[in-house]
């Protein structure tokens, strides 16, 4: 190969995560993952474990990290474990038939979740109401289509971001004929008096309780926090980032710099781009799961619970390995 | 009497300027008609009477039909379920979708196949952390090779088509043999030489496997964007399965086969004329292309009146020594080594002429249909040997590029020229055949 499994990897999840959010990316990975161990031939019960543990390591060192898809491969991992070393006296093709069927009910469970959020999100009244949007979010765009379902009457403010995204966005409301303007997101501040809400959607939640989310993002919220404009926030559990993070280093994939022509005039410049913002969880008035809207309070209780369950899961693991 | 160098002077520039790009080449071969008829060479009703009205008007509906029915999503379709039954396997990715590319290109155009299937099978390969430049240019030979089966699979064949009056399943029943037999060879040799770079298997590692299925559900969401309608991808299989059943039945209707596209054109837009619209699809015409052609029929017949045709039809007979083998031989490998280099359009189009000139100075008692083969298999398998041999090959190129895979002149000749070659020889072998045994 001529790029490294991990950088294909990693690329491959970004593109489909821009183009179709972390929650569905990681529905298609795990499908992927289903379909492969179908196709999947000549191997022994052993082998196969190996191997399962070997992708799972390559899934966890894509660069960005997506925890909700580590998170499911951590639940993949459970049942590659059990089959192995809890049955070891069936054969591997029963072992294997047992895995698929497992790991199409964890699918079916991430299916279930992604419409959890949505459903919990029917507890907002957004009618009458002046949404802001800025993230490229399925369950937001889902959720909002719930609502028009329901007859509510609102309508949409789109803060441009990154071109690909927004237009995703836009595309997604014209389609569904919900009432929409845009503004570029360094002038919104000129409609802040109009915006009832604010709703966005976060790559993931980290253990220092910042949210991993889109660039731009964090100057948003500042501002509208200010404003005392409610924000939301979607965040199934499955994508808190259960590890410790790591200091960040120049080389990382977050922060792009290139050299750049003036379209003008004749000089060339340095150009930062970034790919993520960091937004604290206290800027955020609430946080919608699968399991409810919370507080940032209660989501730290929450993300606290998992991280010590997931700790105890490494550990049995590595003790077989 | 006319001059003879002037009509030849001005084919020979007007060529000239094609193969440079001086110009769109539509202005260059109308420019060169309008010079014939302002130098008096020939007279408007010649020039109009030159026009082959059956072949321009077979290649616009041709274009109508492929455009309309790829607006319904079934050749994206096809493509993306070729990458889903392929599994991710390197092996079935080549073989299916270069098989699939020659049978289309049989029945559709070489540029609507390339177009819809380079994309794909770059972004599947690319993706994969290989190399994609053998399996854009094994498309590309296969497309080619493909294309030279039928009559409408290739501009020279629909030429020839259009000239002689060669019936569709007399083209099929012709050139199936060298066609098939240069399939099966190529593949035979494509496979063992990148077997190991390219082609080895990939069901015993999980992480290529799942890499491969990533790969391919991105692919199916990315050029299945837009909601498909089963109902008019169902009324384009129709019409198009219609059309190719009325073409290959033609000697039993005894319809011209630009009267059978025609018709399942306007049938196609009248059937779906809810969803597509009549003006957008016109503007999917290429225009041009069919200006190019009109422009050149009319410098051909220029030349044609002149007599200079009659001169070179005698130096290829004299060339060959009097037996027939070697007048084919002579055509077909001709016809092969000038369409590497130069557009086989215009080739074909000078070609007609001194082709019929030839058939009528030969010996009754020989199978004078052969020259036909001849030429439609030199003029579209010799497209293969270089970069810029052929529609499918620039275009096919130029794809690959924007998806940032960049194939050098070089890169393309060397497995290009072989191939076109090993092509060449054997329906060198298939002619002598049909000559001799």
């Amino acid at each position: 190969m001529t790029k490294s499994f991990q950088d294909l990897l990693s690329q491959l999840f970004r593109g489909i995560e821009i183009d179709l959010g972390s929650t569905d990316l990681c529905i298609l990975v795990l499908e992927s993952l289903l379909e492969s161990v179908k196709d999947l031939r000549g191997q022994n019960l052993h082998h196969f474990f190996e191997q399962v543990q070997e992708l799972t390591r390559y899934v966890e060192g894509t660069q960005p990290k997506y925890a909700i898809i580590i998170d499911s491969f951590y639940d993949v991992l459970k049942l590659a474990f059990d089959e192995d070393m809890l049955h070891d006296s069936e054969n591997y093709p029963l072992k294997k038939r047992k895995f698929l069927a497992k790991l199409k009910k964890l699918i079916a469970q991430k299916k279930r979740d992604k419409r959890a959020v949505i459903e919990q999100s029917s507890k907002i009244n957004f009618n009458g109401k002046t949404i802001l949007l800025f993230s490229h979010s399925r369950t937001i765009e889902h959720a909002l289509l719930a609502a028009k379902h329901r007859k509510e009457y609102f309508q949409v403010i789109v803060a441009e971001q990154d071109p690909d995204k927004t237009g995703e966005l836009i595309h997604f409301l014209h389609m569904k004929r919900i009432r929409f303007r845009v503004v570029p997101s360094y002038m919104v501040t000129h409609l802040a008096d109009e915006i009832d809400i604010f709703l966005l959607a976060a790559l993931t939640l980290k253990c220092t309780m910042n949210f991993v989310m889109d660039t731009g993002t964090d100057s948003l919220i500042s501002q509208f926090h200010l404003k005392g404009v409610p924000i939301y926030v979607f965040l199934s559990t499955s994508k808190f980032s259960l590890w410790k993070s790591e200091k960040r280093t120049e080389t990382e994939v977050y922060k792009h710099v290139h050299r750049r022509k003036h379209h003008l005039k004749s000089l060339d410049f340095e150009r930062i781009k970034f790919s993520h913002d960091r937004v604290a969880l206290k800027l955020i008035d609430k946080v919608i799961t699968e399991e409810g809207i919370h507080t940032p309070a209660q989501i730290e209780k929450i993300y606290n619970k998992k991280l010590e369950k997931r700790l105890k899961l490494e550990a049995k693991v590595d003790l077989l390995n | 009497m006319l001059p003879i160098w002037l009509p030849v002077l001005i084919f020979i520039a007007i060529f000239v300027l094609i193969v440079f790009e001086v110009f769109d080449k539509a202005i260059l071969a109308t420019a060169g008609a309008i010079l014939m008829l302002l130098f008096g060479i020939i007279n408007f009703h010649e020039a109009i009477e030159a026009i082959e009205f059956e072949t321009i008007i077979l290649l616009m509906a041709m274009m109508l039909l492929v455009e309309v029915s790829r607006e319904s999503g079934i050749f994206s379709w096809l493509t993306v379920k070729m990458a889903k039954i392929s599994k991710g396997s390197p092996l079935l990715i080549f073989l299916l979708f270069a098989l699939t590319t020659a049978f289309i290109s049989a029945f559709l155009d070489n540029v609507t196949t390339i177009v819809l299937v380079v994309p794909v099978t770059i972004a599947l390969v690319k993706g994969m952390g290989r190399d994609p430049k053998p399996y854009v240019i094994g498309e590309i030979i296969f497309s080619n090779i493909g294309g030279a089966m039928t009559l409408i699979g290739d501009p020279p064949n629909i030429i020839i088509g259009g000239a002689t009056g060669l019936t569709f399943i007399q083209f099929i029943q012709n050139l199936w043999i060298p066609v098939l037999i240069s399939l099966a060879v190529i593949s035979a040799i494509f496979v063992p030489l990148h077997w190991k770079s390219h082609f080895k298997p990939i069901a015993t590692d999980l992480k290529k496997l799942f890499l491969s299925h990533l790969l391919i559900k991105k692919i199916t969401y990315r050029f299945l964007s837009t909601e498909l309608s089963k109902t008019f991808m169902l009324k384009s299989v129709v019409v198009l399965a219609l059309t190719m059943f009325a073409f290959l039945m033609q000697q039993f209707f005894g319809v011209n086969v630009a009267v059978i596209a025609l018709s399942g054109a306007i049938t196609l837009l009248l059937v779906a004329h809810k969803e597509v619209k009549f003006e957008h699809s016109l503007q999917r015409v290429e225009w041009s292309t069919l200006l190019f052609f009109a422009g050149l029929f009319v410098m051909v017949g220029a030349i044609e009146k002149v007599g200079i045709l009659d001169h070179i039809s005698a130096f290829i007979v004299n060339a060959s020594g009097g037996g027939y083998f070697m007048l084919l031989f002579l055509i077909l490998w001709i016809s092969g080594f000038t369409s590497m280099i130069l557009d086989n359009i215009p080739f074909v189009t000078i070609m007609v002429p001194v082709i019929f000139s030839i058939q009528a100075q030969l010996d009754p008692a020989l199978n004078g249909q052969l020259l036909w083969w001849a030429l439609a298999l030199g003029a579209c398998l010799g497209g293969n040997g270089t970069m810029i041999g052929a529609s499918a090959n620039v275009i096919g190129i130029d794809l690959a590029k924007k998806e940032g895979v960049q194939v050098t002149f070089l890169e393309y000749l060397k497995y290009g020229l072989p191939l076109a070659v090993i092509t060449l020889i054997i329906s060198s072998g298939y002619l002598f055949f049909r000559v001799y045994i």
